[in-house]
């Protein structure tokens, strides 16, 4: 007997779905929606169950019953958008995991509102640690499980399957996903580039059957410095320029010769009165004769280049879907103005991606995304010659005009060597770059069976940068440089992927799951750069200003390199019984950074995990705990990051060391060669082997989850090039296996979310905890080698075998020697050990301080832990969201310091320097004698702070306008929001800032970690902002 | 696919030939320049202004103490092993110079088609070379230097410094001796070297160790068949204009503008130019002593005031402001100390007229006198012969006239002091003097409050100048006859002094001379330091000259790089 069974099947919006299978559950009989999502068939009166289904949805069954008669909702598969993982080509279910892999939302992207995506990713997932850029458009530096290598430790990134380097400045509105493979079971897939850690970055895909949704968000806000230093006026500054000269520490001045300081009403000519012929205004001349005024106040540097700076971010989303095509696409404009005057940051992002299937059998697709970034402005940062170092080392009686309001500066005698910042932000506004990158990937994939499919994918990312600087005339400064100038730097990159993998998944009598997947890649890179400059311009004028234009000079360089890499991999997963999960992966690269003979390596993987909570011994605990899973993997991978030709011994041309002028031409030598590099075919990658094994558990009805991972890395045959003896010759020398270096950790992440207030108000906390520890196991077989970084003649840092990369290094203070009888009494460095200096430790007990003997470690700039804390709070409409982000017991080395506090030049001195300083009668100061003595300089531990802090990163509050008024506006969702950054912070940190200089973005320069050279602060946004969806 | 080989660069058997042996050969010539770039950067200055100069009576480091600290140390002899001005010079003349030339003499081997007349003439200008470097780290760092031939270049670190007396001058020596006899007495390019350079560092290298026998007949070779005269001009061995003139025996060339910021020019100087806020140049290095304008006063038949000079300071204008009046020195003086050194209120050359304190970036600490202008250049020579770009822009084109006919003639006369032959050494001290004297420096400047510095711009200053009148009060008159060898002795090392001044040479010749007569280096220094206190009250306050402190420290950096192979020198 039949009865027949008809109904609608329609999706979350209401709107009918065609296509649909409507089946008798374990039959044939059934049928498919037609174009209004209806259905219609007869079934046997015996039916029970009738299964709905389709791709993209979630499948449903429903008791027939008596019921004749449906109505079907079919709600979004959420497994397929949530619980999905993005891992090295592919995807995995959440719960397949076997390796330790973290992910960051799309939503979790939105948190901070930092330009780039690395910036965004602070303090979301544990095991990283992330140091955010402060200069406009920056990006952060991050570092997966410690420091991997004494070389390049920036983990791999691959967009949308295409290998890329960091700083790409991709939209953080585009991202979909991001998952960061921390450990070498799941990065050893990328074999010898997983080494540091893989990020994969997934831009936004459309759904099937998706009405279009269009979104528009737009924000604007200011951006501010949050702090300066706190320095001398003009009267305190003569105060502590006699308090040196009583200390012996006399140097010219603008105070005068008395017995106290007198501030004159000029600097230039030097402290004359009003009155004084040489001051009259009619013998001004510039640039030869300025007359300059002094300050008599003080400038306050800081308050002369701080300025309010305005941010704007527009960006339009769109995507949606049909049956069998999928589009997204979107554009973004962000501008942020720099706190400094005339710096700022422009990006323009367009993205367009699309897939389409055609029949059963292919589909196929591509993602683009074009990129344009323009900064201009002096963004220098980090250095001792920066526009904010400037402002510390300008005295206060310098004025940051002349009388006739052109540049003032340190060419007045006896105020120092620095260069006026105000003029030199000044002379960089014209300063630009301007890159621009292409970036995507077309691939098709093709079913071939039940189970198999074959996919091509080919990416490329090309980057193309120029710049120029112009070199204006800084009359104002004691070291002028007195032609104007113009640099142009052009380069290009252009890197290529094609992989090619098969997948096959299948499942054996419903409890053996085996998915594999095998694949080869190839991947090439070409780079090639070009500079230009000329000197003496007629104008000054910008655009009068281009290379045709220059008078002298004229130069021009440029080069290039490639490299290129061909791989075969495969991974085998299997799944028995939902409960046991086993992975393997393995694959073999060939490098062309690599001799011939030791071109090839392969990197093994495995891992495991068990889901316990599924044990029927567990079963008693179903009640408050639902999943509870265990981890353990094992895996090698690699970095050949040492740039490319290391095999090679080469000669090259050197403008500046191997030309001479033989003819005797007073303006024109002849090119020679010198040997450049010493080439060492026998090298081969640094290889990385980790073990890990983590839990994780989610409770009370999934409010409670946690999830705790514990790893050590060991990277051997650690690339060094090792220091060479001169007498060998000054050839660059190659990279050599040879180091190796250590790495345990823990990481922990936390979260909670609930209800309270009869669920009105919803609360959820995220709290990810990270701690490694380094260590240097060997450098090389001289156990006195040593890599260490040194400013300005001292060397802070050391790295050496059994010690962290780096440690500081330094001479130990034990505090101020207050009576003769206790110089005399103590360890004579030379003529300092005096009343008034420090005392310093002698460590070999010689009763001498001597800098080869006495030196120790004496910090660590390494944290002890980082973690982050994400509080959400929901009520009604309302919601806010709070992000702290901290780090504990790392140590800074405060450079600074030694300009402010110490004198280092004369230029501009801290409170602390004239108030908290020895003196006869102020014994109990943190400062020695002020008088310049360069041993009071030396690294030592009273340059050692804590670099603690706790920082309130993010705060959020939004408002989202209810369903029912927005229905009225045929709107699908508005919301309002203020955001605000780096609101307050907690540190004993005497600088700017506790957050910089944690760790170094250049490859290889991870040996100046936290030696804080004076760098911009962290600013602190306020934004206000709009998202619109229609 | 996986081959990719460098670009822009080659491998070494693309020099196998005459044009690629001269290509290795004009890198190896590179180094010559002293320095030029960052990475080797004023310790290894080939004038030896830090080592020769500023370690000596003559000039200070100048500028004021907070910058370039280490020459604090070589200044007030006491020397750290991790200084890096000598590690400068190490680098650049053992590391880069000596590993050069032994590439070359090593690919010239490799390569047989050059005929063999050519080859050997190549191997002539390597091995000059070698000696060149080799001479020059001697003088720094005595005689703890690997010697590395070049068949050891692979295995150069197992080579001690730890040398037997004598082995370092005989290396030296060969080298030299195997170049004088291969090289041409001419060449066409100004910059290469002859036999007669090789003779004239053979000579000088002889001198280091008072070893007059050998020297003298390289010397006399040079005066009698070299062909060169000395130059009309004392001040014509300083000016780009003269550069390779007859005197000159080897120079080293400088040129400018060829390149961004002319590091090629030799970057060694290029702290060493005034500190006047209308030059606008850096950074006031290297100031000429109160002890060394002394030197320049002389009695009323114009001869130097040799055990009384430094009785009394020539007047000077230590703690007067630029604005204060002050009227310069009427003392008689030989003409050569304004050739050398900068004194307030007389022309700087064609810059202007010198201000006194505002053309000193720390009066109290470098001294009244100003920055050496041997090195230095005219204003009217300015962006066309000096450096346009960078902070440096006392780099210029000027020739370091490294040998030249004036320092054979007085160390001819040194010979013949000691050997009593009293004429000769006569003969040879008056003719430097009588050049010495054909030139004065002009103008009398008759403005003595400097405070405005707009009197520079342009000719201005000319106004307060009277053209027909010399600077200063000059006097220099010959000597009639030496009354024994010690007198000679006494002149003809006086007459160095003078002449050479702030070349980079005093403190070895001091040092040298103190192997005649022990411990009159520690002397005359110890004097000096205790005198010069009178217008530097800092700089010198305590310092005592050691035995050690005659040569400098073997950098610990290498020392750490070779243990067991490399020794420190003796009491560091």
């Amino acid at each position: 007997q039949q009865k027949t069974l008809s109904g609608t099947v329609i999706g979350e919006d209401g709107g009918p779905i065609p296509g649909v299978t409507v089946v008798v559950k374990g039959t044939t009989t059934g049928t498919i929606t037609d174009m209004d999502g209806k259905f219609s068939f007869s079934a046997p009166t015996n039916a029970k169950t009738l299964s709905v289904s389709y791709i993209g949805l979630k499948s449903q069954e429903i008791e027939i019953g008596s019921q004749t008669s449906f109505k079907v909702t079919l709600l979004a598969d959420v497994v397929s958008v949530d619980e999905v993982v993005v891992v090295g080509y592919g995807t995995r279910k959440k719960e397949e995991i076997t390796g330790s892999i973290s992910t960051v939302s799309n939503e979790q992207m939105k948190i901070s509102s930092a330009p780039s995506v690395v910036s965004r990713m602070q303090g979301q997932i544990s095991g990283v640690t992330v140091n955010s850029g402060n200069t406009p458009g920056s990006d952060a530096v991050i570092r997966i499980h410690g420091i991997g290598t004494i070389n390049n430790a920036d983990p791999l990134y691959v967009i949308d399957g295409v290998p890329v380097g960091p700083g790409n400045n991709i939209n953080p509105n585009d991202v979909e996903s991001i998952s960061v493979l921390k450990d070498a079971s799941s990065s050893a897939i990328y074999g010898s580039r997983g080494a540091n850690g893989v990020i994969l970055i997934t831009t936004k895909h459309g759904r099937q059957n998706q009405e279009a949704t269009v979104t528009l968000s737009v924000r604007t806000g200011i951006s501010n410095a949050t702090n300066q230093y706190d320095m001398l006026n003009t009267a305190e500054y003569g105060q502590a320029v006699f308090l040196q000269k009583k200390n012996g520490y006399s140097f010219a001045n603008q105070y005068g010769n008395g017995t106290s300081p007198v501030i004159p009403d000029y600097i230039l000519p030097t402290a004359a009165m009003e009155g004084d012929p040489a001051a009259d205004a009619s013998k001004y001349v510039y640039p030869t004769n300025q007359i300059i005024k002094a300050n008599k106040q003080g400038t306050n540097w800081f308050d002369e280049i701080y300025r309010t700076g305005v941010i704007q971010e527009y960006d339009l989303s769109i995507s949606g879907g049909g049956a069998k095509s999928t589009y997204s696409l979107s554009s973004n404009y962000l501008s942020e103005e720099g706190f400094l005057i005339h710096t700022g940051f422009k990006r323009y992002n367009f993205r367009v991606n699309a897939d389409t299937k055609f029949g059963n059998w292919l589909k196929v697709g591509e993602s683009l995304q074009a990129i344009m970034i323009h900064q201009n402005g002096d963004l220098a940062n980090n250095g001792e010659g920066n526009a904010v170092s400037m402002a510390y080392r300008m005295q206060p009686i310098v004025p940051v005009y002349d009388i006739m309001g052109n540049f003032a500066g340190t060419k007045a005698p006896g105020t120092g060597n620095a260069a006026n910042p105000v003029a030199m932000l000044d002379h960089a506004k014209n300063n630009d770059g301007k890159w621009f990158r292409v970036l995507g990937n077309i691939y098709g994939e093709v079913t071939l069976m039940k189970g198999l499919t074959a996919k091509s994918l080919f990416g490329y990312n090309m980057g193309q940068w120029n710049a120029k600087t112009y070199t204006i005339p800084t009359y104002e400064n004691a070291e002028p440089n007195m032609v104007p100038g113009l640099t142009v730097d052009s380069n290009y990159s252009i890197l290529w992927n094609w992989s090619n993998t098969l997948n096959y998944s299948t499942t054996i009598k419903d409890i053996h799951t085996i998915n594999v997947v095998l694949g080869t890649e190839a991947v090439n890179n070409t780079y090639q750069w070009m500079s230009a400059g000329r000197s003496q311009y007629f104008s000054l004028a910008p655009d009068y200003m281009q290379l045709t234009s220059g008078e002298s000079n004229k130069v021009n360089d440029g080069n290039g390199s490639s490299w290129s890499l061909f791989s075969q991999f495969g991974r085998a997963n299997y799944d028995l019984m939902g409960k046991y999960f086993f992975e393997a992966t393995v694959r073999r690269d060939g490098s062309s950074r690599f001799g011939a003979a030791n071109r090839y390596g392969v990197f093994p993987a495995a891992s495991a995990a068990w889901e316990v909570s599924k044990e029927s011994f567990m079963a008693s605990s179903k009640t408050w705990l639902d999943l509870l899973k265990i981890r353990a993997g094992w895996g090698k991978s690699g970095n050949d990051q040492i740039g490319e030709y290391n095999m090679y011994s080469t000669f090259g041309t050197n403008g500046y060391t191997a030309a001479y002028n033989l003819n005797g031409s007073p303006t024109s030598a002849i090119a020679g060669f010198e040997p450049s590099t010493k080439g060492n075919a026998d090298v081969s990658w640094e290889t990385t082997q980790t073990i890990n094994a983590g839990v994780n558990a989610s409770m009370l009805n999934k409010k409670l989850t946690a999830s705790v991972d514990v790893w050590q890395r060991k990277t051997s045959d650690m690339l060094y090039r090792l220091s060479v003896p001169q007498v060998m010759g000054t050839a660059t020398p190659p990279f050599v296996n040879i180091g190796e270096m250590k790495n345990t950790g823990i990481d922990i992440e936390v979260g909670y979310h609930n209800t309270a207030l009869a669920g009105k108000l919803s609360y959820a906390l995220n709290a990810t905890w990270s701690h490694y520890k380094n260590e240097v196991v060997s450098l090389s077989n001289n156990l006195k080698e040593v890599v260490g970084y040194s400013e300005r003649q001292v060397e802070y840092t050391r790295a050496t075998s059994g010690m962290a990369y780096p440690m500081f290094y330094g001479l130990i203070a034990d505090g101020i020697i207050q009576t003769a009888a206790e110089a005399a009494a103590a360890p004579q460095f030379a003529d300092y050990t005096t009343v008034g200096h420090y005392k310093y430790r002698d460590l070999n007990g010689d009763g001498l301080i001597t800098m080869d003997k006495d030196r120790t470690f004496i910090g660590d700039p390494h944290p002890k832990f980082v973690g982050g804390l994400n509080v959400d709070l929901g009520y009604g409409a309302f919601d806010l969201n709070m992000f702290f982000y901290g780090s504990y017991g790392n140590d800074l080395i405060n450079y600074v310091s030694r300009w402010i506090d110490y004198g280092q030049f004369v230029g501009g001195l801290s409170k602390d320097a004239l108030n908290d300083t020895w003196t006869p009668s102020n014994t109990g100061a943190r400062l020695p004698m002020l008088d310049g003595a360069s041993r009071s300089q030396e690294a030592s531990t009273a340059f050692i702070e804590d670099g603690s802090f706790l920082r309130l990163k993010t705060m959020r509050l939004g408002y989202t306008l209810p369903k029912n008024i927005l229905d009225k506006v045929k709107m699908k969702s508005l919301r309002v929001y203020v955001q605000a950054t780096n609101l307050f912070t907690l540190t004993k940190y005497r600088g700017l800032d506790p957050e910089v200089n944690t760790l170094s973005n250049t490859a290889g320069e991870g040996n100046r970690m936290g030696v804080d050279k004076g760098s911009w602060p962290t600013p602190r946004q306020i934004t206000l902002g709009l998202t619109l969806g229609l | 696919f996986l081959d990719k080989k460098p670009l822009g660069s080659t491998s070494e058997d693309v020099f196998y030939s005459e044009k690629g042996v001269n290509a290795l050969l004009t890198g190896a010539y590179s180094m010559v320049k002293g320095s030029a770039l960052w990475s080797v950067s004023w310790g290894a200055s080939i004038t030896n202004w830090t080592y020769g100069s500023v370690a000596s009576d003559d000039a200070g480091k100048g500028s004021y103490i907070g910058d370039q600290i280490p020459v604090n140390e070589i200044e007030q002899w006491n020397m750290s092993t991790t200084n890096n001005y000598p590690a400068d010079k190490w680098l650049l003349n053992i590391g880069m110079g000596v590993n050069r030339c032994n590439i070359v003499l090593n690919v010239i081997t490799k390569t047989p088609t050059l005929a063999a007349a050519t080859a050997t003439e190549l191997q002539a200008e390597a091995r000059f070379l070698r000696g060149l470097y080799y001479f020059e780290s001697w003088l720094v760092f005595g005689d703890k230097i690997p010697l590395i031939p070049e068949d050891k270049v692979d295995v150069a670190n197992t080579i001690s410094n730890d040398n037997p007396a004598g082995a370092v001058l005989k290396f030296i020596e060969d080298d030299l001796a195997f170049a004088a006899a291969n090289l041409p007495a001419k060449q066409s390019q100004p910059g290469r070297a002859t036999k007669w350079a090789a003779k004239a560092l053979a000579a000088r290298a002889y001198m280091q160790v008072l070893d007059y026998a050998s020297a003298k007949p390289l010397l006399d070779d040079i005066i009698t068949n070299g062909g060169f005269t000395l130059a009309d001009k004392f001040f014509d061995n300083f000016r780009i204009a003269k550069n390779n003139n007859s005197e000159s025996i080897f120079e080293i060339q400088r040129n400018v503008n060829d390149i961004n910021e002319s590091l090629n020019g030799e970057m060694g100087i290029g702290l060493n130019a005034p500190y006047a806020p209308e030059l606008g140049m850096c950074c006031g290095f290297h100031q000429p002593t109160q002890n060394l304008a002394n030197a320049f006063k002389v009695d009323a038949a114009g001869l130097p005031l040799f055990d009384t000079f430094n009785n009394t300071d020539l007047k000077n204008d230590a703690g007067i402001a630029s604005g204060d009046e002050f009227i310069p020195a009427t003392d008689l003086l030989d003409p050569r100390i304004d050739f050398t050194m900068g004194r307030r209120g007389l022309p700087y050359m064609d810059w202007g007229i010198m201000r006194g304190s505002d053309w000193i970036r720390d009066q109290a600490w470098g001294g009244p006198y100003v920055t050496v202008e041997k090195t230095f250049f005219y204003k009217a020579e300015r962006n066309s012969l000096s450096t346009t770009t960078g902070w440096q822009t006392g780099i210029n084109a000027n020739n370091f006239r490294y040998l030249r006919l004036g320092h054979i003639l007085l160390w001819r006369a040194e010979v013949a002091a000691s050997e009593g032959d009293l004429a000769t050494a006569l003969n040879y001290v008056n003719q430097i003097r009588t050049r010495a004297g054909k030139e004065v420096v002009m103008g009398k400047v008759n403005l003595y409050k400097l405070g405005d510095k707009s009197i520079n711009d342009g000719d201005t200053w000319k106004q307060y100048v009277d053209f027909t009148v010399p600077a200063a009060n000059y006097k220099i008159g010959t000597y009639t006859a030496f009354a024994n060898k010690d007198e000679a002795m006494r002149a003809v090392q006086w007459e160095q002094r003078l002449e050479f001044a702030t070349e980079g040479m005093r403190f070895f010749d001091l040092r040298r001379w103190d192997k005649a007569k022990p411990g009159s280096m520690k002397a005359t220094l110890e004097a000096f330091a205790a005198a010069d206190q009178r217008v530097r009250p800092l700089v010198m306050k305590g310092a005592t000259f050691d035995e050690k402190d005659k040569y400098q420290p073997i950098p610990q950096v290498q020392l750490d790089l070779e243990p067991g192979v490399l020794k420190q020198n003796t009491g560091y």
